[in-house]
């Protein structure tokens, strides 16, 4: 069955197992930065943003999304809110390994359009889908709150 | 120094906040296997019969292998140098199982979802063996684990289920226990505690245009996986070659050969590339785990409150094989034992196999379950002797200067080197500390439902496995006037692409930027022993400015050659004759490569060191208890550090701050637990509960400068030593604020309402 | 992937929704968080009704009405903290600690799903709105009533009541899911306590207002422990010692 929606701003058409996920089609597409961390949706490795907010494509339906708009990373980083995040991590030393680091980074792409100055407990709250085990959410947070 | 600890950006980071394509599953292979594994039901037994009929004939199944398809080999699974201190226990599949979890049959399909499918469809028949899952019966128990393996000189008795022994004295304990004025003895635990990566364990591999076999995985040990795979496959050194991308986090957990010699079977039989992901539940119970150690103290103290003499007893979970066994042992008491000048020490060790999940590398390395004991003696000593915490350990601890004694008994797995402590930062880190965490707060009454209390935990750890640990790097020009650095040296997160590239930059005076950093490939790098015992600043760097003041040397004689001048300067990229005259580095290459005197400008070296300098840390805890219902909230941690000369500031502040959490969780929320049939039940993020952002305590890092003369600009490690105190620090703010002594993590709630009598 | 789905159908309709999903092997979809994670595979057909529920969150005359397809996240965002104190986000939020997810569950697939250890769900259960629930027809169903039978459409909360609401959890962690859940709404003459956490079954009971005292604590701290077992969390008694100290808590406050 057929389902269409748009990846950053792309349009596609999809027809393929009902039971797709859309962190297995984005993999499959090259959309790289959308990782696979954890089978139920703990971890928001997968988080990719979804008409607006985020959401964890392993736990998303590809044909579930028929007329949506999903943004990954991919295709955010020439935006200027994005870039501002990517800059405030950079500096900050707020990456290490780097593997939560889109799914960080969507999240709080998500949270500032809605907030252009969040403060640190909406910080952690947009952040408490997505695990990391390097920074102790130290840098990430100290980031945004500068 | 210019560029040696002042800030710098990940040399990698601007991939990683874009996220590029840069992990090991982010490319397409053509034509890939998908591989997935059935597992064994039961804790211990032996397969007789396994029908693979079904899996077979299901339509996008390539192959099914079991312990019959692959010929007898046993080795370890640990990630070390050769000879690989752990038994040799294991085969890629074996006719007999020994965990739930173990390996019994591999799948290879067309794709993930047809493997697994093929997986269901395998039946096995097996005769179930007793099963041994308390580490304290495993010794002698009439049940033996491994009772095939015989004459493994790393393998200490396996008829006893000893997997591993270690044996230490110094001096005279029983005579400095009657001449001691106090004497102390308790008993602790930690439990099986995971990594946690969020990356979970995945290789790839496939035959490249010359048949050569391609590994492409997440390890922290690129070479030992090489030469690993070579001795179990058979298959020459000279034709594999392991690549590592960026790895999602490691911790000790990828210091291992996990499924790369699988997956290479796999590409062997077939021609064909094949993946294998473990899934985020295989990570809990077919991956790799903490030690569980139980630790007898035993310490007397006389009038003076100098401690005459430590007696350690360790008894260690290996679960059902055993890598890492006898070194994660040997770090326990090595690094609990050089903190404190104690003249008298015993240490007995025993590592034993269970038919639970498999224990092997995780940050820390044993020191962070030797410390947990350790500090909380000392803790329980300073509370009977009415003395200050702080105060107790400062009278103790080693100065700079000493030697350490027991470096020289007991190194990882064999005996170790002579030890005399060049520089420590022990004390200015428990001072700052103190003012950091508001020490003096401790001593107000505590009062009210909820208590607040603070602890303290004084922790060491080394700077690579003297004598063990090898590094070597090459540098060469490249007419702009940058650098290609080639280290064997793996970045797994910790930043060392960057550390080094800083190493390199300062020796030849020109910025970070003009430093190409490639790293982990046994092809193109050369060796290094791996990611592993926070090897990579102090011998990897060791390795590079060796390599970068070689090079720099060669620069000055072809410019001297150039010039045709004896007398030439050097700084910042530019070259000055006596007379005047001037050179780029640009030019100087450029003029190499092309028209004079040519050469490639280059240089490597290796480093290797029988020194190990210690780290050393203060962590301070701050805790509020809930004495009705036992709760148990961390509202601060001060953790400072002496980390030598720090290369790159900010990630060096970046490994304490993700250190802490995994030790608060090895305190509070962190373990594994299993069913009276050994298999584990919280096998997902849900159950097994990881400080997340909305969990952290405030957290201060700080760091106190030393200079080592031993290391690169003075360094000495920080990737492990952070995780060793706050554990530690925790209970004994736990006791501070309620007087509930927790010997056994994890500490949970009803302990302390059973101790303060309330159930 | 959930191999063994065949079909996602789209129903125009409530009615479609009920006979499609009327038929073995098929299940409701509405933000997919729980399906999708559990992968049943018994479940071949998958019924998506999300365009046809409503997300409004709305006051009244002194009522809330939350559509079914409201995520947990729009309960945090729209509903004011003086509704109910704020302990619809609150416990929103301790239901699931994973800001991506609540942004994809609807609280129509939470009160279906209707497990003991959600925050949410047990506060519900205590404070009983009225459902709108489609069967053959729209009906009105209070959710202690509700059989599980037919497609939640939304709910009604009657707020000139202004109950009185204590609400515990016990989790190991802040981001965890609750082990113990403890609360209680006071209305004017009458008290609804509720229990849930790690159990077989949540447990609900409406009292006098004045119920609470040492002999009834007692009482129903034993009951409700019965339901609970020894595991990571603690043990039974400790499970008991805590609704005790809850249920004191509670009578003391309200």
């Amino acid at each position: 069955m057929k389902v269409m929606f748009t990846v950053n701003n792309k349009k596609v058409t999809v027809d393929d197992h009902p039971g797709m996920t859309l962190l297995e089609y984005l993999r499959r597409e090259e959309f790289y930065s959308v990782k696979y961390g954890c089978d139920d949706g703990t971890c928001g490795a997968c988080a990719v943003i979804i008409d607006g907010h985020t959401q964890n494509a392993c736990l998303t339906l590809v044909h579930s999304i028929h007329g949506r708009a999903v943004e990954t990373l991919e295709g955010l980083n020439e935006n200027d809110l994005v870039r501002s995040i990517q800059d405030r991590f950079l500096t900050e030393g707020a990456i290490q390994c780097g593997y939560c680091t889109p799914g960080m980074i969507l999240s709080l792409a998500a949270l500032l359009r809605k907030d252009a100055t969040p403060a640190e407990a909406a910080i952690r709250d947009a952040l408490s889908g997505n695990y990391c085990r390097c920074t102790g959410y130290v840098k990430p947070v100290k980031a945004m709150l500068k | 120094m210019k560029v040696v600890g002042q800030h710098t950006t990940r040399v990698d980071g601007k991939a990683l906040a874009r996220g590029k394509a840069v992990f090991a599953d982010d490319i397409r292979l053509t034509d890939v296997l998908h591989i997935k594994l059935l597992y064994s039901a039961i804790p211990h037994g032996r397969i007789v019969s396994i029908n693979t009929d079904k899996a077979e004939a299901l339509p996008g199944v390539v192959m099914v292998l079991t312990h019959k398809d692959l010929k007898p080999h046993f080795f370890t699974t640990a990630g070390q140098g050769y000879p690989e201190p752990s038994p040799g226990d294991t085969m890629i599949l074996n006719p007999v199982v020994r965990f739930v979890g173990d390996k019994v049959a591999v799948v290879v399909a067309e794709s993930p979802d047809i493997a697994k499918q093929a997986v269901n469809l395998i039946s096995v028949e097996y005769e179930e063996y007793p099963a041994i899952f308390d580490p304290e019966k495993a010794i002698d128990n009439e049940v033996i684990i491994h009772p095939e393996i015989k004459g493994d000189r790393f393998l200490f008795d396996a008829k006893r289920n000893i997997a591993a022994r270690i044996t230490a004295d110094l001096g005279d304990v029983v005579s400095a226990e009657s001449s001691s004025t106090f004497i102390f003895e308790n008993e602790y635990s930690t439990p099986y505690a995971q990594q946690a990566h969020v990356e979970p364990h995945i290789t790839l591999t496939w035959l490249d245009e010359n048949d050569r076999l391609i590994i492409r995985t997440a390890t922290q040990v690129p070479f030992h996986v090489r030469r690993i795979v070579s001795e179990v496959l058979d298959f020459p050194i000279s034709r594999i070659r392991v690549i590592k991308p960026r790895i999602g986090g490691g911790f000790g957990a990828k210091q291992e050969i996990l499924n790369e010699e699988i997956c290479a079977v796999v590409t062997l039989k077939t021609g064909r590339s094949a993946r294998i992901e473990l899934t985020r539940e295989e990570e809990f119970f077919a991956a790799r785990s903490r030690h569980p150690q139980r630790i007898r103290l035993k310490m007397g103290v006389d009038k003076n409150y100098k401690i005459r003499f430590i007696d350690m007893d360790i008894l260690e979970n290996c679960g059902a094989y055993g890598p890492h066994a006898l070194t994660v042992m040997s770090v326990t008491s090595q690094k609990s034992l050089s903190l404190y000048n104690i003249p008298n020490i015993r240490l007995r060790g025993n590592a034993v196999y269970t038919n639970l999940p498999i224990a092997g590398a995780y940050r820390g390395y044993g020191a962070p379950q030797g410390f947990f004991a350790l500090e909380s003696m000392i803790d329980e000593i300073a509370d009977e002797l009415k003395i200050d915490p702080v105060e107790f350990r400062r009278k103790n601890i080693f100065q700079p200067g000493d030697e350490i004694p027991i470096a020289r008994i007991l190194g990882e797995g064999r005996e170790g080197y002579k030890m005399t402590l060049n520089t420590s930062g022990m004390e200015a880190c428990l001072e700052r500390g103190k003012l950091l965490i508001g020490w003096d707060e401790r001593k107000n009454n505590k009062s009210g439902n909820i208590r607040i209390g603070y602890g303290v935990a004084a922790v060491c750890q080394g700077s690579g496995v003297p004598g063990i640990d090898m590094a070597s790097a090459q540098i060469k020009m490249n007419e702009d006037g940058s650098f290609n650095l080639q280290v064997g040296a793996t970045d797994l997160g910790t930043g060392s692409d960057t550390a080094l590239a800083q190493i390199a930059a300062e020796v030849l005076e020109v910025p970070v930027s003009k430093i190409i950093v490639y790293s982990s490939d046994t092809d193109m790098t050369p060796f290094d022993t791996g990611a592993y015992a926070s090897s990579t600043t102090y011998i990897s760097g060791g390795a590079v400015k060796k390599a970068a003041e070689l090079l720099k040397t060669r620069i000055i004689d072809q410019a001297k050659r150039i010039f045709e001048n004896d007398e030439v300067k050097i700084s910042e990229g530019i070259l000055t004759a006596s007379n005047g005259e001037k050179l780029t580095f640009s030019d100087l290459c450029t003029r190499s490569f092309y028209t004079d005197h040519q050469q490639q400008l280059m240089a490597s070296a290796s480093h290797t060191s029988f020194d190990s300098p210690p780290p050393f840390n203060a962590t301070f805890a701050k805790v509020s208890v809930d004495t009705q219902t036992g709760h148990v909230r961390v509202l601060k941690i001060v953790s400072v550090t002496d980390a030598g000369q720090v290369i790159n500031p900010s990630m060096a502040e970046g490994q304490v701050e993700g250190a802490i959490p995994q030790s608060l969780g090895m305190a509070l929320s962190e373990f594994m637990i299993f069913d009276d049939h050994g298999q584990a039940i919280n096998q997902d993020l849900l159950r097994y509960h990881i400080f997340n952002a909305i969990d952290m305590p405030e957290i201060v890092t700080e760091f106190v400068h030393t200079d080592e003369p031993t290391g690169p600009f003075g360094a000495k490690a920080v990737a492990e030593i952070p995780i060793n105190g706050p554990a530690p620090a925790v209970a004994n703010a736990v006791f501070n604020a309620c007087g509930v002594r927790i010997r056994n993590l994890p500490i949970m709630p009803e302990k302390i309402i059973r101790w303060l009598g309330k159930l | 992937m959930w191999s063994s789905i065949r079909q996602i159908l789209n129903p125009q309709s409530f009615d479609e929704a009920i006979r499609f999903s009327s038929r073995t092997g098929s299940a409701l979809l509405a933000g997919g968080s729980y399906l999708v994670r559990g992968k049943n595979q018994a479940v071949h057909t998958l019924v998506d009704i999300r365009s046809l529920l409503n997300r409004r969150l709305e006051i009244q005359d002194e009522s809330l009405f939350l559509g079914a397809g409201a995520t947990l996240q729009d309960i945090i965002d729209e509903i004011p903290d003086t509704i109910c104190d704020g302990w619809l986000g609150k416990t929103a939020k301790w239901s699931c600690h994973s800001k991506n997810v609540r942004q994809q569950r609807t609280l129509g697939g939470e009160i279906a799903t209707g497990r003991s250890n959600s925050d949410i769900y047990i506060l519900l259960q205590t404070l009983d709105p009225v459902l709108q629930v489609f069967m053959s027809t729209m009906e009105d169903v209070p959710l202690h009533l509700w059989n599980g039978i037919g497609v939640i459409t939304g709910m009604k909360l009657n707020l000139h009541l202004k109950p009185d609401i204590v609400f515990q959890r016990y989790s190991v962690l802040e981001s965890s899911q609750s082990y113990l859940i403890v609360t209680a709404c006071r209305f004017n003459d009458h008290l609804t306590v509720s229990i849930g956490g790690d159990c077989t079954k949540w447990f609900s009971l409406t009292v006098p207002a004045m119920y609470l005292n040492d002999l009834s604590i007692d009482e129903i701290s034993k009951n409700s422990a019965s339901r609970f077992t020894n595991d990571q969390n603690g043990s039974v008694a400790y499970k008991r010692y805590l609704i005790h100290h809850s249920l004191q808590q509670i009578r003391d406050s309200i």
